[in-house]
C-alpha cells in the first residue's frame, strides 16, 4: 500500500473507529456500568471546593480564556464551556453563580446560555444574575490584567482557568497565587502549560482538559467519549511504536 | 410542535456545517468552500462583539454605581469613550477622501487611531510582556520552596535544573573551557530535540484527540452547545 493511499484512507478510518466507540462507550455507560475513571485530582476535587465557597458565601472566578466559538479554539473553548455547565449545575440552586471571565464575545453568548440553561432546569431562572459573565477584554493581555484586577478584589478561595490561554496565564497565576489561592487550570497550549505548571495548584496538561465533562458533570455521553478517547489513543500508541520498530529495523517507513 | 422545532433546527444546523466541515477536510477540492463557511462565521462572530460592547458598559457601569472597585472601571469606559472618539475622528476626516466601502476600515486604521496603538496600547502591552521572565522566575522559586512530597520536589528541582541548562546553553559562553560550554549546548540541543520534543508531540497528539472527542460529541448529539 502506498503512503499516498495510507493517508487517504487512514484519516476517516479513525474517524470512523471513534465515532461507533463513542456510542459503543456512551451506550456501555448509559446502562449504568461506571468505569474507574484514571485520576484528575484538579477536576475531581472541584465540586468539593465550590461547596465550600458557597457555604463561605464567596464566589468562584473561572477564566475561560480568549478563545472563541467559530474559529480554530472553538473545541478547547467548548471543553472550558463544559467546566463551566459543571460548575453551574452546582451553583444553579443558589443565587451565587461562578464570575466568568471571557475576551471573546462569542464566548461571551455561549456562557450566558449555559447559565441560564443551569438555572431554568433548577427552576431558578430568576436567581441568575447575566453580569456574571464579564466580556474583560478583546485581547490576551489586557484580558489578564482585567482578570488579576478581579481575583484582588472577588473574595474567593479557588480560582479556575480553563479555555485558550498563552503565556498571559502565567500574570493570572500569579495573582491567583499572591492571593493565597486554590488554582485548578485545564490548558492545551503549549507554552501556557509551561508557564502554569509553577504556579498552580492542580495543572490538567493536554486532553485531561477536554476530559473535565466527565467529572463534573457524569454524564454517559461525556464519560464514553473519555473512554472512546482513551482506547484511539491506545491505538495510535501501537501503530506509531510499530512504525517507529519497522524504521529501527529495516531501515525506513513501510511502503 | 415549537419545542420540537427550537430543539432540532439547532442541532440540524449545528451537525450539517459541522459535518461539511469535517468532509471538507477529507475530499480534496472542497476547500474553497471551508473558506466561505470561515467568512460566514467571521460575520456572525463580528456581530457578537456588540454583545461584548453592551456587556462590558453594564458590569463596569453597575460596579461605578456600586463603588466596587470603581477606579479601573471608570479607567475602563473613559478609555473606551477616548478610542470611540478618536475612531469617529478618522472617520470624519475621511468622509470625503475615501470611497464608502473603506470607511469602516479608516475608522480602524486612520493616523490618529495608529497613534492610539503605536504610542500607548503597544508600549503598555510590551512593559507588561517584559515583566513576564520575573513573574516565571520567582513562580519557579516558590514552587521549589512549596512543594512538600519527595516526588513534587523531585519535580521541582528537574523543572529549575532543565530550565537554568537551557538557558545556559543559549548563552555565548566563550570565556569558559569548551569542554563545558561544548557539553552545556550538547545537553540544551539533547533537552530541546528529545525530551522535550517527544513531549510536546505526545501531548499534541492528546490535544488533537481531544479536540476531535469533542467535535464528535457534537456531530453525534452527545453534547449540545446550544440551547433547546
Amino acid at each position: 500500500m502506498s503512503m499516498d493511499l495510507v493517508q487517504i484512507v487512514v484519516p476517516p478510518l479513525i474517524l470512523l473507529v471513534f465515532i461507533v466507540s463513542i456510542l459503543i462507550f456512551w451506550g456501555i455507560v448509559g446502562r449504568g456500568r461506571r468505569p474507574a475513571l484514571r485520576s484528575l485530582p484538579g477536576f475531581k476535587s472541584l465540586p468539593g471546593q465550590l461547596s465550600q465557597v458557597i457555604e463561605e458565601g464567596r464566589s468562584l472566578p473561572l477564566s475561560l480564556g480568549s478563545g472563541g466559538v467559530g474559529g480554530g479554539d472553538t473545541a478547547t473553548t467548548l471543553a472550558g464551556l463544559a467546566v463551566l455547565e459543571g460548575l453551574a449545575e452546582e451553583t444553579a440552586a443558589t443565587d451565587a453563580p461562578p464570575i466568568v471571565t471571557v475576551a471573546d464575545p462569542t464566548t461571551l453568548a455561549m456562557a450566558q446560555d449555559v447559565l441560564r440553561r443551569a438555572y431554568a432546569e433548577q427552576g431558578n431562572a430568576a436567581g441568575l444574575d447575566f453580569r456574571s459573565v464579564h466580556y474583560v477584554a478583546a485581547s490576551p493581555l489586557p484580558y489578564a490584567a482585567g482578570v488579576m484586577d478581579l481575583l484582588s478584589n472577588e473574595e474567593t478561595g479557588t480560582s479556575v482557568m480553563a479555555g485558550v490561554f498563552g503565556s498571559e496565564a502565567a500574570f493570572i497565576a500569579e495573582e491567583g497565587s499572591r492571593q493565597g489561592l486554590i488554582q485548578v487550570a485545564g490548558v492545551a497550549d503549549l507554552t501556557s502549560q509551561a508557564v502554569l505548571y509553577p504556579s498552580v495548584t492542580h495543572l490538567a496538561i493536554g486532553e485531561e482538559m477536554y476530559a473535565a465533562g466527565a467529572y463534573l458533570n457524569a454524564k454517559p455521553a461525556s464519560v464514553g467519549s473519555l473512554l472512546a478517547q482513551d482506547l484511539i489513543r491506545l491505538i495510535l500508541v501501537i501503530l506509531i511504536s510499530v512504525f517507529a520498530l519497522f524504521t529501527l529495523l529495516l531501515g525506513g517507513a513501510p511502503r | 410542535m415549537k419545542r420540537f422545532v427550537a430543539a432540532v433546527i439547532p442541532s440540524a444546523i449545528t451537525i450539517f456545517f459541522l459535518a461539511v466541515t469535517l468532509l471538507t477536510y477529507i475530499v480534496p477540492g472542497l476547500s474553497d468552500f471551508r473558506a466561505r463557511l470561515v467568512e460566514l462565521a467571521v460575520i456572525v462572530a463580528a456581530s457578537a462583539m456588540l454583545l461584548g460592547v453592551v456587556n462590558l458598559l453594564h458590569v463596569h457601569g453597575t460596579n461605578i454605581l456600586r463603588r466596587r472597585g470603581w477606579f479601573y472601571s471608570l479607567v475602563l469606559l473613559l478609555s473606551f469613550v477616548g478610542v470611540l472618539l478618536v475612531a469617529l475622528f478618522d472617520l470624519v476626516l475621511s468622509l470625503n477622501r475615501v470611497p464608502a466601502a473603506t470607511l469602516a476600515q479608516q475608522a480602524t486604521s486612520g493616523t490618529a487611531m495608529t497613534l492610539v496603538y503605536q504610542y500607548i496600547l503597544i508600549p503598555i502591552q510590551a512593559s507588561l510582556t517584559a515583566l513576564l521572565p520575573f513573574f516565571l522566575a520567582f513562580a519557579a522559586f516558590r514552587t521549589l520552596r512549596m512543594r512538600r512530597t519527595v516526588g513534587s520536589t523531585l519535580g521541582a528541582v528537574v523543572f529549575l535544573v532543565t530550565a537554568m541548562v537551557v538557558l545556559l546553553g543559549q548563552l555565548p559562553l566563550s570565556n569558559l573551557p569548551p569542554l563545558v560550554s561544548d557539553n552545556l549546548r550538547a545537553a540544551r540541543d539533547a533537552i530541546i530535540g528529545v525530551w522535550a520534543m517527544a513531549g510536546m508531540r505526545g501531548i499534541l497528539l492528546g490535544v488533537a484527540l481531544g479536540i476531535v472527542a469533542t467535535a464528535l460529541r457534537v456531530l453525534v448529539l452527545a453534547d449540545r452547545p446550544s440551547s433547546d
